[in-house]
Order: structure tokens, then C-alpha cells, then sequence
């Protein structure tokens, strides 16, 4: 029963959400380039230019990097070495599985907490961008939930891993 | 224990994690965080898992990542890819592994615009690959000169890996970029001798395909006019100072994006698809940088490899000896960490000794990214591979690092030529800027 | 009073190990505290940006992942509110002239700035100079429709008042972008000439003397309270102000070598006329009334300004 439950969570919740993000990354990634092209364009016909593009550029790629994470980890895009593994036995396989993706939850965890702090820290000192004086600390928020989305799809692959584990 | 003793031991666990089969750049962010707790303290371990991952990728200089990846899909979807290796196909195809000779000759032409093996790496992924496997290569050839070539992004100039030593050294780089044309070009041929040689040897790696006429040749060549745009918008407006390098690789995107769409090959859907591909490529990306980042700083404060250098010193061997011991030492590191990350650790330390002994310090720098390239496609952690098998959706990773080694002694016999006849590398910036 | 046991601190910055600050100021610094110590508190330096880049550094040193570092308030906008006043561009002639000035109002004006560290030294980079590839920028018709790079909004909205047009991009990328005509000028010191590769490419340097560039040495707070009282008074008796001001002096001494270097490899310094310089200041003269106003609410503007101001008349 309980089984059943966590099973449409995830795919009824969770995988939504990580698709949601996964697009304003490639919205993100298509204005990057956009922008790259006007200011160039601008810079040698008009003599005129988007002021602050190295920062917009560093801000953008904070989304593109962030949002796309967790959509990259459901993919299993996030490259391993299969080398040993592959001569594995299954159960063998389900456990080592198991263990490193509860590793890799605490770690993204952990990293969400200190970039969760780390933006709070930046909200107080009023940090901001070189040249437009844009805050940071939203920016680093956003990492922040890109790192929670992560954390959560970790968590739901360790779940599943331990079912996984369980019924071999 | 002391801090050696405790990096040593890190270096192992992370082993213990990547034959787990845990992701490579997770498993070096959480050995990177384990060790700094120990050897520092938990607040400042934790506060590093706060600064690095946003301080990697809000990084203007690597935005040429997603831009380029960007680049490769549209080139991709709007088919550019396969008409270059038609016509490559059409004229060298007939040659024992022509394809593959093709492949390095368009990644040495692609490096001459980036300034990344990893985008080179994952581009000719997505186009070559899929041409090889229609021909029937054997994947280790295939997968092997990918790779391979993929690395020559930071040999040809522009190169991000060059700049970087540049700012270390504080050498000129301007003098690095000259001094790395000649090296790249005898490296390129001694690929292209490498693949002659392996399908001297098993023909069936690469089998020569039918010889075509004369006009069939011609005629191929007129579905080219769209990459040789592309190049020469991006190598053109390079060297005529419309933009930066980083810039080149948005107007690479946008180029391939207009071209997508001159073609008619533009719907909404392979927009979609390439957006989304790219993305994902950037995350899988960024995710072994940030890993990379992390492990660093336990790197570090390990004091790995300033030992190392140190005890190289200490040794008081001759000139040659050391630069041996040296180069030995870079690819050993290269085979556990990110390129990138040696550099900013090791070369501070070993560039007074080497320039004392008196070696050029643009020669020295060539060295160094030659041995930075073979860190790229060392196991277990060799980044290029990683990347290529990652877009080489079902070949497994030991076979590309199979496929991998006869390149890997030619970029070895690379050295070795360089250290005999260091004149390759000075001759052109000594000619050209006094 | 002895040490119960041996203390090592890390020291990091983000420079080459060729570096004038590494090679004059930072080993020297590490050596005198072992020696007056007796070899108790030893300061191991991490160059390189091993332990954080310009943007982190300041983070570092709070959460302890250095103990202490080289820090570049102008790098992270926003943080040294009250330090910024020293980017206002125009008012100083050498980096010991912006030193001694931040010294005399530190206690009474800036020391807030800075409540979470513990204050090593401090000092200033050499004041920028405007560069340029295609012929030398003189006077403000020189700047019409010039493709000048920029660093920061001081930068961008200097070159706009003179009619230019700002460009970003980050500084490694400056040496290629003057070569290939990217870019026409830059603002920069003649200490920097070498460091970016700029030696190489420029050809006209015309001595604004726009703004220096603050740089301070901060230690932990936490890592400093928690050291034996003989270990603090050793490192008070070499961190001094006496010791950023000498820092600062190496500074102005790697500038004017720089600049005799310039001069043998051709490159031609130009002075800004009296009449061109008064204009450019009435421009300029916008940027004092921005800076209150943008900061007021947080920090009592004007009157830092005018203690500045009047400091760095007395200190000339
Ligand atoms: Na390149
Ligand atoms: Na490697």
C-alpha cells in the first residue's frame, strides 16, 4: 500500500516539478544566447551595448546550471563508472545502488542547507553585481531549490533503490 | 594522521565510490567534503558546499559550455553534421579508417573556435559517432578518436587551459597561443598516423567504405557551405575582433540556430529537444566542475601535491630527470583529478623549479596541457570519456578507454618529440614576437 | 609568556606566487611572526585562489575555510559599504596616499565595515590609468563613440560620461580583446601591465590617476579569539599600519618599474591637461552626490565623504 502511495508522489509531484524547472533552464539558455547575439550585434553596428552582459551571462548560467540538475539525474545523465559494477550480481548491484544514492541525497542535502544559508548571509550584507548592482542573493536561491529539487529526486531514487533491494 | 596520510585516504574512498557506480562528480564533492571536515571543521566544510556550486557556474568564462553544446545540437538537428562526414565520406571515406580521420581532422578545425575539450568531446559525440556506427567502425576506434580529438580543443589555440597558465605564470598569452599551433598540428598528424597504423593492423576497425567519382566528390561539397559559414563566422569574427572568445561560442549558437532555420529544418519540436539536450549536457557538466571545485579544496589542504613536488626537489637529480619525474607526476594526478584543478595546484609550485633549470616557460606550458589533455582521457577519472559516454548513449565506458589507449602513447610520443626538439613550440612565437 | 603547543595558520590569496604582494609583503609577513614567535605560529600561504577567488575570499575567511586572506572589497559590491567611498575616482595620487587615508578615518568612519573580522592590514592597488590601442585618449573628445572595456559601474559610467561606450568582459580575455580590436582602452594601473598581458598590447597611456582599488588582509574572527594572548600580541606587532603602509609603498614601487618597462618597450604616457583634467572633474563631480545619495540610507554618506574628502587634502 504504502508502496503505491510513494510511487504516485513521485510521478504525480515530483516529476512535474523537476520538468517545470527543467524549462525555464532551457528559456534561460535560449535568451543567453539571444542576448550574446544582440550585444554583439549592437557592439559592431551601433556602437552601443548591453551594459552589465558579463554579469547577466553569470546570473543566467547560475539557471541554466541549477534547473537542469535534477531533469539531468532522472535522465541518468549524471555520468558513472560502470566498469566494476557490470560483473556484479543483481542484489549486489541494488545494495551498492542503494548506499551511494543515499550518499549523494545527504550530500545535496547538506549542500542545499549552506547555499540556503549562504543566500540568507548575502540578503543581509546586500552583496551585488558589479555593474548593475543587481542582488545576488536570489540568484543564490535559486540554486538553492535546484539543489532541493535535486535532493528530493536523490531521495525518491533511494527509496525506489530500496524497494529495488528488498524485492531481489 | 597527518594531512597526507588522510589524503591519500581520500583519494582511495573516492575510488571505493566511483566503482560503486556513484556519480563521478557527487562522489567528489561528498570525498571533497568528508576530507576538509576532517582535516578542517565542519562549519568551514559546509560553507565550501555553500560557496562553490554557485561560484563554478555563475562563471562568465565557461558560459562557452551551454553555448557550444547549444551549437552542436542545432548543428545536429539541421543536419550539418551528417553532411560534413558525407562529403568526408566522399573523399577519404575509401582510406582504411577515413571516417575517423575525418573526425580529428573536424575536431582539430572545431578547437581552433573553443577553447574546451569537453564541448569538442561532446560535439563530435553527437555528430561523428552516429556516422561512424552507420559505417560499422568498431566503437573503440570510433569512440576512441572522439575522444581523442576531442582534446585537442586545448592544445590549438584559443584554449581555456593556456590562459589559465598564462595567468599562473605570468606568461605571455599571446606567446602560449602562438607557441601551441605547431604542436597541435603534429599532434592532429600523429592521430591520423595513429589510426593509418591501427587499421594497417585490423583493417575491420575501420573499414574502407566504396570510392566515388570525381563529380560525385564536387557535388558533395556544395551541402558544406553551411559548416564552412558557421566556421567562418566564428573564426572570422575572432580574428577580426568582432568578439571575445567567449562570445564566439553565442555567436557559434545563434549562427547554427539561423542556419537551422535557413535550411527549414527548424520546427518547434527540434528546438525543444535541442534546448533541452543542451541543458541536460551542461548539467552533467557542471556537475563533475563542481565536484571537481569541492575535492580541490581537501586536495589542498592535503598537501598532495605540493609533497609531491617537493620530494621531486629534494631528489637533486638532473635537468631531464626532473622534468621526467614532473611530467610523470602530472599524468599520474591526471589520472584522479580534473585537469583544470591540477593545474591551479601543482603548477604554482613545480614553474620556479622548472624555469630555474632552465627550460622555456611557453615550452613548459605546452607540456603541461599536453599532459592536461592526457588527464582528460585517463581512467578512472577522465573527464573527456565521461562526457562522450554520456552522449554515447549503450557503449560502455571501458570501451571507449580501450579504444582510447593507442592515442593516449601518441600524445606520450608527443611529449617526448617536444622534449627533444623543444624548438617546435619556441620557434613560432620567437619568429613571430621577437 | 610560551606557547603551550604550535599554532599554523592559513594564509590565502588569490595571486601568482610571482606576485609583488606575495613575494614583498606576504612571505616577509609570515616569516617575521615565526621569528618573533620563535617558530610557534607559523603562517602557511595558499596562493593561486586555492582556498577562494576574489568573490569568495571574503566568505572563506568568515566560514573558516582559511583562516586568513587577501581580500578585494571592490570585488563584492554591497559588503564594504562604507569602504566603497574609496572607488570614488579622482581624489588620490598613490597607492600610500589612499592608504594613509583609510587609516586615519578607519576608527571613527569605516571600522563597522569590518565587524566581523579581525583587521590585518590594509592597503590599496596603484591608481588606474586609461589605456588604449588605436591613439592615445587625451581629452574628452578623444572618448567619442569609444569601445572602452569596463570593470564596474564606477568604470561604466566614467566612460559614459565621456562619451564612450562601456564594455564588459573579464580581465583575462582584456589582452586579446586590445590585440584584435575588441575593445579600444581600458582602465588599469601600470603594476598590472604584466600581470594581464597588457604590456604586450598597449600603446598609449594617458596618467588619469582615476581610483585606487582597496585590498585588505582579514583573519577569522573566531580563529583570532581563540588564540593565546603572546600569539595575538606577536601578530599585532608585525600586522600594523606601518606594515600596509610599506605594503602599499611596494605597490607604488611595482607600478613605476612597470612603467619605466612600458616606456623601453615603446609605449608612450600622456598627462591630462589642467583645463581637460577640470572638465573632466566638473563631469565627474556627479559621481560624490550618487554616492551619498545610493548610500545614505544605510551609513552616514556625507560624512564619510567629507572626512575622505578632507583626509586625503591633509595627506597629499
Ligand atoms: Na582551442
Ligand atoms: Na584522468
Amino acid at each position: 500500500m504504502a508502496h503505491f502511495k510513494i510511487d504516485s508522489l513521485i510521478e504525480n509531484r515530483l516529476y512535474p516539478l523537476v520538468k517545470l524547472i527543467d524549462k525555464l533552464s532551457w528559456i534561460m539558455l535560449f535568451a543567453l544566447m539571444t542576448m550574446t547575439a544582440i550585444d554583439l550585434f549592437l557592439r559592431n553596428f551601433t556602437n552601443t551595448s548591453i551594459l552589465g552582459s558579463v554579469e547577466l551571462t553569470e546570473l543566467m548560467m547560475v539557471i541554466i546550471v541549477f534547473c537542469s540538475l535534477a531533469q539531468c539525474e532522472l535522465d541518468n545523465g549524471h555520468i558513472r563508472i560502470d566498469l566494476i559494477m557490470d560483473h556484479a550480481g543483481k542484489r549486489t548491484r541494488a545494495f551498492a545502488d542503494v548506499f551511494t544514492q543515499a550518499l549523494c541525497t545527504v550530500i545535496f542535502a547538506l549542500m542545499s542547507l549552506s547555499i540556503f544559508n549562504h543566500s540568507i548571509n548575502m540578503k543581509e550584507y546586500g552583496e551585488v553585481t558589479m555593474d548593475l548592482n543587481i542582488p545576488l542573493y536570489p540568484f543564490i536561491f535559486i540554486a538553492c531549490l535546484g539543489c532541493v529539487v535535486m535532493t528530493l529526486v536523490l531521495f525518491s531514487k533511494t527509496i525506489i533503490n530500496i524497494l529495488k533491494a528488498a524485492g531481489s | 594522521m597527518s594531512p597526507l596520510i588522510i589524503g591519500i585516504s581520500g583519494i582511495a574512498v573516492l575510488f571505493i565510490l566511483l566503482a560503486l557506480r556513484m556519480q563521478i562528480g557527487f562522489a567528489m564533492a561528498t570525498v571533497g567534503f568528508g576530507g576538509f571536515l576532517i582535516l578542517g571543521n565542519f562549519e568551514s566544510a559546509l560553507g565550501i558546499l555553500g560557496l562553490e556550486p554557485f561560484q563554478t557556474s555563475a562563471n562568465y568564462t565557461l558560459s562557452v559550455i551551454p553555448l557550444f553544446m547549444l551549437m552542436g545540437q542545432f548543428a545536429t538537428h539541421s543536419k550539418l553534421g551528417s553532411e560534413i562526414y558525407d562529403t568526408g565520406y566522399k573523399w577519404i571515406g575509401f582510406l582504411p579508417g577515413g571516417l575517423a580521420m575525418a573526425t580529428i581532422g573536424a575536431c582539430g578545425m572545431f578547437a581552433a573556435i573553443s577553447g574546451s575539450s569537453l564541448a569538442t568531446a561532446a560535439m563530435f559525440g553527437m555528430i561523428a559517432l552516429p556516422e561512424m556506427e552507420k559505417l560499422n567502425y568498431s566503437k573503440r576506434l570510433a569512440t576512441g578518436c572522439i575522444a581523442a580529438g576531442g582534446t585537442l580543443g586545448i592544445l590549438i589555440p584559443p584554449s581555456s587551459v593556456l590562459i589559465l597558465y598564462g595567468i599562473l605564470t605570468e606568461q605571455s598569452v599571446g606567446r602560449l597561443f602562438i607557441g601551441g599551433i605547431l604542436p597541435g598540428i603534429l599532434l592532429s598528424l600523429m592521430f591520423l598516423v595513429t589510426i593509418y597504423i591501427i587499421t594497417k593492423i585490423k583493417p575491420e576497425m575501420g573499414k574502407p567504405g566504396p570510392e566515388f567519382t570525381i563529380k560525385e566528390k564536387i557535388v558533395s561539397l556544395k551541402n558544406t557551405w553551411s559548416i564552412f559559414l558557421l566556421f567562418f563566422l566564428v573564426i572570422g569574427g575572432l580574428y577580426t575582433g568582432w568578439f571575445t572568445p567567449t562570445e564566439a561560442a553565442g555567436a557559434g549558437a545563434f549562427g547554427a540556430f539561423i542556419i537551422t532555420l535557413l535550411k527549414g529544418r527548424l520546427t518547434w519540436k527540434t528546438l525543444m529537444m535541442s534546448l533541452k539536450d543542451a541543458a541536460s549536457s551542461t548539467a552533467m557538466i557542471f556537475g563533475i566542475l563542481i565536484g571537481a571545485m569541492i575535492f580541490q579544496y581537501f586536495m589542498t589542504l592535503s598537501q598532495i601535491p605540493s609533497t609531491l613536488a617537493s620530494a621531486i626537489v629534494e631528489a637533486g637529480f638532473g635537468k631531464y630527470l626532473v622534468i621526467a619525474f614532473i611530467i610523470t607526476g602530472f599524468i599520474i594526478l591526471g589520472c584522479f583529478m580534473e585537469g583544470l584543478s591540477i593545474m591551479v595546484l601543482a603548477v604554482p609550485i613545480v614553474f620556479p623549479i622548472v624555469v630555474n633549470l632552465g627550460f622555456d616557460p611557453i615550452w613548459f606550458g605546452i607540456i603541461i596541457t599536453l599532459t592536461m589533455e592526457m588527464s582528460l582521457i585517463t581512467p578512472p577519472v577522465g573527464v573527456n570519456v565521461f562526457v562522450l559516454s554520456g552522449v554515447a548513449k549503450g557503449i560502455p565506458m571501458s570501451t571507449i578507454f580501450k579504444g582510447i589507449l593507442p592515442f593516449w602513447v601518441a600524445m606520450f610520443i608527443c611529449i617526448v618529440i617536444l622534449l627533444i626538439f623543444p624548438e617546435i613550440v619556441t620557434f613560432l612565437p620567437n619568429t613571430m614576437m621577437g | 609568556p610560551a606557547m603551550a603547543k604550535n599554532i599554523e595558520l592559513k594564509f590565502a590569496h588569490f595571486m601568482p606566487t610571482t606576485h609583488v604582494q606575495h613575494i614583498k609583503v606576504f612571505v616577509p609577513f609570515a616569516k617575521k611572526v615565526a621569528k618573533l614567535s620563535n617558530g610557534k605560529v607559523t603562517i602557511k600561504i595558499y596562493p593561486t585562489g586555492q582556498l577562494g577567488n576574489p568573490k569568495t575570499m571574503v566568505d572563506s575567511i568568515r566560514m573558516g575555510i582559511t583562516d586568513i586572506g587577501f581580500v578585494l572589497p571592490s570585488y563584492v559590491p554591497g559588503r564594504f559599504k562604507r569602504s566603497s567611498v574609496f572607488e570614488l575616482p579622482f581624489v588620490f595620487n598613490s597607492a600610500t596616499h589612499v592608504t594613509k587615508v583609510f587609516y586615519d578615518i578607519y576608527d571613527k568612519y569605516l571600522s563597522e565595515d569590518y565587524k566581523d573580522f579581525k583587521v590585518l592590514w590594509v592597503l590599496s592597488a596603484p591608481l588606474s590609468q586609461v589605456h588604449s590601442v588605436s591613439r592615445p585618449l587625451v581629452s574628452i573628445a578623444d572618448f567619442k563613440g569609444r569601445k572602452i572595456r569596463s570593470g564596474n559601474s564606477m568604470e561604466s559610467k566614467a566612460i559614459k560620461l565621456l562619451g564612450g561606450n562601456p564594455v564588459g568582459m573579464p580581465i583575462s580575455e582584456l589582452s586579446i580583446s586590445l590585440q584584435k580590436g575588441v575593445v579600444d582602452g581600458c582602465f588599469t594601473p601600470y603594476a598590472a601591465l604584466k600581470s594581464y598581458k597588457l604590456i604586450d598590447v598597449s600603446k598609449y597611456i594617458t596618467e588619469f590617476n582615476f581610483s585606487g582599488a582597496l585590498m585588505c588582509v582579514l583573519m577569522n574572527k573566531k580563529k583570532w579569539d581563540s588564540l593565546p594572548a603572546s600569539a595575538k600580541k606577536v601578530i599585532d606587532q608585525v600586522a600594523t599600519r606601518e606594515f600596509g603602509l610599506m605594503a602599499a609603498g611596494a605597490f607604488d614601487q611595482e607600478d613605476l618599474e612597470n612603467k619605466e618597462d612600458a616606456h623601453q618597450r615603446g609605449i608612450k604616457s600622456y598627462k591630462l591637461s589642467d583645463a581637460e583634467r577640470s572638465k573632466i572633474k566638473e563631469k565627474f563631480s556627479v559621481f560624490y552626490s550618487e554616492w551619498v545619495g545610493k548610500n545614505q540610507s544605510k551609513i552616514p554618506a556625507q560624512k564619510i565623504l567629507d572626512a575622505m574628502l578632507e583626509s586625503a587634502k591633509k595627506n597629499q
